[in-house]
């Protein structure tokens, strides 16, 4: 497969993943209903279940994936560490701290997304001063306070689940696996999402100079400090709108930019949109299985994620060199 | 228009490179950078690109400070090769290339034809034409290194500055190299090499800056500092000094 194939075959998932998650769900519609629903015709049920039901929800799981993708891009050439993913950062362990604790309390809803968004932005905050305090060039002590924080996040967390009642637990489960049921408006985060891949694409050529060095950089004419800089807030951005719309979803994040690689997408003028479309369709996918599957039930879209993406690395990694 | 250190003192953590170093360098002319290991080289030419700060003292250019001028602005006026680079570049030869138009904006979806060409134009002048679409990482280490000096010709800034510009070439594409570069002299740009052999500098460089191990220097023309009596200070060996042909040669004879 040459690379402008595979470039094809990544854009085309991105209508392919949202037409299945706006056709697909607990309740089978069949095509004599789904047809004209999908065009904005049909019976009002069926219009309401696929516009009003999955729509939001579908373009919530895009919008999710396609911003933990791009943060998992940026952050890897800003720590300069294959393995970063918006995790390292501490963030969504702080929208978890948020979340599980507004679920503790016994919210839903909006008020379980104004908590996990207070716990991101928190977070968020606090690893952006501490970058800003170190300076740019040290990008080791800047993963280690996001590794920090990220424990201290995570212990918290364990402590809540510990010490929570039987009957919030499974909620609590639920939104640390990722958990779309919940998600309110996409719009934001789609909003967010626009505007992190225009940043991604307007610093391309320059995050790629990145790779040469922090000398070489700017003897070509990089200004360093404030590259990095958009690059860490545009992460940061992303991971918030992320999780406080999906929870903690996983995998995204650190596969999805790797799997590109593998098959040779390195500039970053093309890196980005390709992971922004492949995160996207993959979560996109993964939560229309989740809901169809086994329903009523709903399968938590992280684990399905991990189920049917981390094959696909496997098999790259086995094919590529 | 001169590139300038001015009363430039570099300092490491326990040391003093050079102390109050002056020397100006102008268009056209061909410097050589000699000393022995760790007398501040490559600090020297990473100070003159704006790179390091001094401890005291500034670089100018044009009389004006280089930490005053935006990166992009100076990219187009200094650029320099260093000594080491991470070797994690992914692209292609022609990618690593035409990383050196990034200050002039030429990097978008569409390729720029004029960057374009400049490319080619210089990868063939490295004679690394057949290897453009080669992954970088493949490249053996000299002709990472061609790559290295063919991207600084695409930056095309007046001031060339190069850390040990020679490293890893054979010989015939080491002569290729250092004739090319002094070549850009004749067209108006200063080039300015880090260089360990003080036969090439004195053949084709006209200026000569000496860094010695005592953080003291001598910068003047080649012909008075490129002679035995100098060169033996600097390296603290004994040379024989050969002249044929007009071509000066310092072949060592003992420590």
């Amino acid at each position: 497969m040459t690379r402008s194939a595979a470039a094809l075959a990544v854009l085309l998932a991105v209508p392919l993943a949202l037409a299945a998650a706006l056709a697909l769900g607990s309740v089978d519609l069949g095509w004599s209903r789904l047809g004209p629903a999908l065009l904005g015709g049909g019976d009002e049920v069926a219009r309401e279940i696929v516009w009003g039901l999955r729509a939001p929800r579908a373009f919530a799981a895009f919008a999710s994936g396609a911003l933990l993708a791009v943060a998992g891009v940026l952050l890897q050439i800003l720590l300069r560490n294959p393995l970063a993913d918006p995790g390292v950062l501490g963030i969504s362990g702080g929208a978890a701290v948020g979340a599980l604790a507004a679920i503790l309390a016994g919210a839903t809803g909006a008020t379980v997304h104004a908590a996990a968004f207070a716990g991101a932005a928190f977070a968020a905050g606090l690893v952006i001063l501490a970058a800003a305090r170190l300076g740019s060039v040290d990008v080791t002590r800047v993963l280690l306070t996001g590794v920090a924080l990220a424990a201290i996040f995570g212990a918290v967390v364990s402590l809540m689940l510990a010490l929570a009642p039987a009957m919030q637990l499974q909620g609590m489960l639920f939104w640390l696996l990722g958990d779309l049921s919940a998600a309110g408006s996409p719009l934001p985060a789609l909003v967010v999402l626009a505007i992190v891949i225009a940043v991604a694409i307007a610093i391309g050529p320059k995050l790629d100079a990145l790779a040469l060095g922090t000398d070489k950089a700017r003897s070509l004419g990089v200004h360093v400090g404030a590259v990095r800089g958009a690059a860490f807030v545009a992460a940061a951005g992303a991971t918030v709108a992320a999780v406080m719309l999906a929870g903690a979803i996983g995998f995204v994040g650190l596969v999805v930019p790797q799997a590109l690689r593998l098959v040779g997408f390195h500039a970053h003028l093309r890196l980005v949109p390709l992971a922004a479309a492949a995160g996207g369709s993959l979560v996109a996918v993964a939560d229309t299985i989740g809901r169809a599957a086994f329903p009523p039930l709903e399968l938590p879209v992280g684990a399905i994620l991990a189920l049917v993406g981390a094959p696909v690395l496997l098999v790259l990694l086995a094919k590529t060199r | 228009m001169s590139l300038a250190a001015k009363a430039l003192t570099l300092r490491v953590p326990g040391r003093t490179l050079v102390d109050a170093l002056d020397f100006e360098v102008k268009p056209g002319e061909r410097w050589a950078v000699l000393g022995p290991n760790g007398a501040g080289k490559s600090s020297v030419l990473a100070a003159l690109a704006g790179l390091r700060d001094p401890a005291s003292g500034a670089v100018t250019l044009a009389g004006r400070p280089v930490a005053q001028y935006g990166r992009r602005e100076l990219a187009s006026r200094v650029g320099i090769l260093l000594q080491d680079e991470p070797e994690s570049f992914w692209g292609s030869t022609l990618d690593y290339v035409r990383l050196g138009a990034l200050a002039r904006g030429g990097a978008g979806f569409a390729p720029d034809p004029a960057v374009e060409r400049d490319a080619d134009e210089a990868l063939a002048a490295v004679d690394l034409g057949a290897h453009a679409a080669q992954p970088y990482r493949t490249l053996s280490g000299g002709e990472r290194q061609r790559a290295r000096i063919a991207q600084l010709l695409v930056q095309a800034p007046h001031y060339l500055l190069l850390d040990e510009p020679l490293t890893h070439l054979d010989l015939r594409h080491q002569l290729a190299a250092i004739e090319g570069l002094a070549a850009l002299a004749g067209r108006g740009r200063a080039v300015v090499m880090a260089l360990h052999e003080p036969w090439l500098a004195a053949r084709y460089c006209d200026h000569a800056l000496l860094l010695y191990d005592s953080a003291r220097f001598s910068a003047g023309p080649a012909e008075s500092l490129l002679r035995r009596e100098p060169l033996e200070r600097l390296y603290g060996c004994t040379l024989e000094a050969f002249a044929e042909a007009g071509r000066r040669l310092f072949p060592p004879v003992s420590t």
